[in-house]
């Protein structure tokens, strides 16, 4: 057995049996954080060229895995997204289980970290926006949850995968051919034009990624919080390989020039959104928004060199979104999904650690000290200052606008009460939101303490 | 003669002529009727034509894997919908069989809008030159993207965004059989239609449910 089978059929068989626990409180987010705890820990230790004991059985981690007609290849540079993604789904199913998130979620991590998998390990033009589509559509389902509500969030979803689809297999074709056609230059112009169109959809700000605001609105926290991650590090990583893949697409539209500018757009629309806000849920879309913005500016203004960055901001940000969905699935659960403001009365007082959970973490996202996202949002500032004077600008309006629709979001939270039959928040939250926030302070005074992990993903990631 | 072989001869003037302009009215209709049983029967009738299209591009008994595509994603559709609709209805205390027809400002704003496209549509005769694609077909891809992506625009229900995703993966079969003929991305495509199907059908069941005037009764 080769070990990408293996893997696959780790997280299938994990989604199979989350599914069949998936009506106990606990289990099922216990099991799928130990499942995929246990996966990362297990690559993290396996040696890239020997032979290796899993299972019972001796695998090979170079050999290449043929399923049904499609090629798969666990090599060193999909081991970096995948233990990315084993990461997210661990620490979202752990603290989901603890919150009591929606029970939809927990098979679903599996199943779609396998469907992302698949997209990463295959050829990056012809079969990956495949497998990209398959896990938009599987993401349909923790997005709509187990109640009845708008499919808007699970809909939009679908969109710009499936959008891009035929410009990939449309450049595809043109760069896959045996016999080049090197003389019709209209055919490989078109070719080239497809491939920018194509990663321009899954890059675009708005509207394409107006799916991010709907997950925020109508889809359960960790969800939402859990798909934007997913989806972002699937997608930067096959943008990436795209990039490394067919340099010439730089001819045709330089990344490094244009999608700074997109970035900021994404973040200020973000912001100026999010400051009109008339509700939780649509805050928190903003939120995801000018954070997903906030992540392809780190990476339009490093590039190549910034990959270690990169990877610690991924890491990071999951701790912060992390915290901010323990606040809105305890708030959301007294009151109603999508509460508008002005029937937030009382929440500070009977729900003092969700409040300062959402705030703190809205805080974080933004840069403020004492979160993790503190020294790469400093570094984000300091290059912008450096090399893009105007785009510094952009960027420090983004952050204001965004900190006053935070200040917004604390008055909502600081109504006096109302209702006194309102019920305190349960006490065990206290043991997900403390443990987050300590964590979150000691990266903001040390961000150090992740670079062992970083140095090593990105010696995988930037192997050929 | 095989009965396939003779299906073929007799669909022939039907795929040269006629197949690209009855798909166009189609099209039109299954955007702007706001009765799923009549924008589901517009879907099926234009992936019988979309089969019979594609046998010029494709040899026959793959092209008319749109048949099955369709057939599945249709039924699956049909399901859902019923589904939704006749609870809805058990409810509201209304007969089956009476027409969900309504003439109200959305469908006429669809109406609208689709005269429009299909009047720019048959003055300017968009085109987006397909690499050996015939120009019909090429016409009627263009056609199909741009009636999906307006599609798009015209609200948020789940049939809606599976009609219009799925005449977005039409056109793209067009262009895409066009370049390369080969069972993979065939399949690739076919199947792509049916996931999509299996999720919209999903959506139209949880979304659709939070309409019913009384869910706690089902």
């Amino acid at each position: 057995m080769s070990l990408f089978s293996a893997v696959l059929l780790w997280l299938l068989a994990l989604a199979l049996l989350a599914s069949v626990l998936r009506r106990f409180r606990l289990w099922p987010g216990l099991l799928v954080a130990a499942g995929l705890a246990l996966l990362a820990w297990r690559l993290w230790q396996t040696p890239t060229a020997d032979s290796v004991r899993w299972l019972g059985q001796w695998i090979d981690p170079s050999q290449e895995t043929v399923l049904l007609g499609f090629r798969f290849s666990l090599d060193d540079p999909v081991r970096t997204p995948l233990l990315l993604l084993l990461a997210w789904g661990s620490v979202m199913a752990l603290a989901g289980g603890w919150a009591g998130a929606d029970r939809v979620l927990f098979p679903a991590i599996p199943l779609i970290t396998a469907a992302a998998y698949l997209a990463l390990a295959s050829a990056p033009l012809l079969w990956a926006p495949f497998w990209l589509v398959l896990a938009a559509i599987l993401i349909a389902f923790p997005a709509q949850g187990a109640q009845p509500r708008r499919a808007r969030g699970a809909l939009r979803t679908l969109v710009a995968p499936i959008l891009a689809l035929p410009f990939f297999l449309m450049a595809a074709w043109v760069f896959h051919q045996t016999t080049p056609d090197a003389d019709n230059i209209g055919l490989w112009t078109n070719a080239w034009r497809a491939l920018v169109i194509g990663v321009g959809i899954l890059l675009t700000p708005v509207p394409l990624h107006g799916w991010i605001v709907a997950l925020g609105e109508d889809s359960p926290p960790f969800a939402a919080a859990w798909i934007v991650g997913l989806w972002q590090i699937t997608v930067y990583m096959l943008v990436r390989h795209i990039l490394l893949a067919y340099p010439s697409l730089a001819d045709y539209a330089d990344p490094a020039r244009l999608l700074p500018w997109l970035a900021l757009i994404q973040m200020t629309w973000a912001a100026v959104f999010a400051f009109g806000s008339q509700r939780l849920g649509q805050f928190w879309g903003y939120l995801l928004l000018w954070d997903y913005g906030a992540t392809f500016l780190l990476w339009s203004m490093t590039g190549e060199l910034g990959t270690q960055s990169m990877l610690w901001l991924l890491l990071a940000r999951l701790l912060v979104l992390c915290l901010i969905a323990v606040g809105l699935q305890s708030i959301q659960e007294r009151y109603q999904a999508n509460p508008p403001y002005h029937r937030l009365q009382g929440a500070s007082q009977r729900f003092p650690l969700a409040t300062a959970s959402v705030l703190g973490g809205a805080l974080f996202i933004v840069g403020w000290p004492l979160g993790a996202l503190f020294p790469i949002r400093v570094a984000t500032m300091q290059l912008a200052q450096l090399y893009a004077p105007k785009l510094f600008l952009g960027l420090m309006v983004a952050v204001l606008v965004m900190i006053l629709a935070i200040i917004r979001l604390q008055r909502a939270f600081f109504q006096p009460l109302t209702d006194s039959h309102l019920r305190r928040e349960p006490a065990h939250l206290l043991w997900l939101i403390v443990p987050l926030f300590a964590i979150n302070i000691l990266l903001s005074i040390h961000p150090g303490l992740l670079e062992p992990l970083t140095l090593q993903l990105a010696d995988w990631l930037t192997r050929f | 003669m095989s009965p396939l072989s003779e299906f073929l001869t007799l669909i022939q003037p039907l795929a040269q002529q006629g197949a690209v302009g009855l798909s166009v009215l189609l099209i039109l209709a299954l955007l702007v009727f706001s009765d799923w049983r009549l924008a589901i029967a517009a879907f099926a009738l234009l992936k019988v034509l979309a089969g019979i299209l594609l046998t010029r591009l494709l040899p026959p008994e793959w092209a008319l894997l749109q048949w099955v595509s369709g057939g599945l994603v249709g039924i699956m559709w049909f399901l859902s919908a019923r589904r939704v609709d006749s609870v809805r209805r058990r409810q509201l205390a209304i007969p089956w069989w009476r027409p969900q027809w309504r003439l109200d400002m959305d469908t006429l704003m669809r109406l609208a809008l689709m005269l429009l496209i299909l009047t720019v549509v048959y003055t300017q005769r968009p085109l987006i030159p397909l690499p050996n694609l015939p120009a019909d077909l090429a016409r009627l891809s263009t056609f199909l993207a741009l009636a999906g992506l307006l599609g798009l625009g015209l609200g948020e229900q789940p049939l809606r965004w599976g009609l219009s995703l799925s005449l977005w993966i039409l056109a793209a079969s067009f262009a895409i059989n066009a370049l390369q003929v080969d069972v993979d991305t065939v399949g690739l495509l076919a199947s792509l239609d049916i996931l999509l199907g299996f999720a919209i059908s999903y959506l139209m069941v949880v979304d659709g449910a939070r309409t019913w005037p009384h869910p706690e009764d089902v």
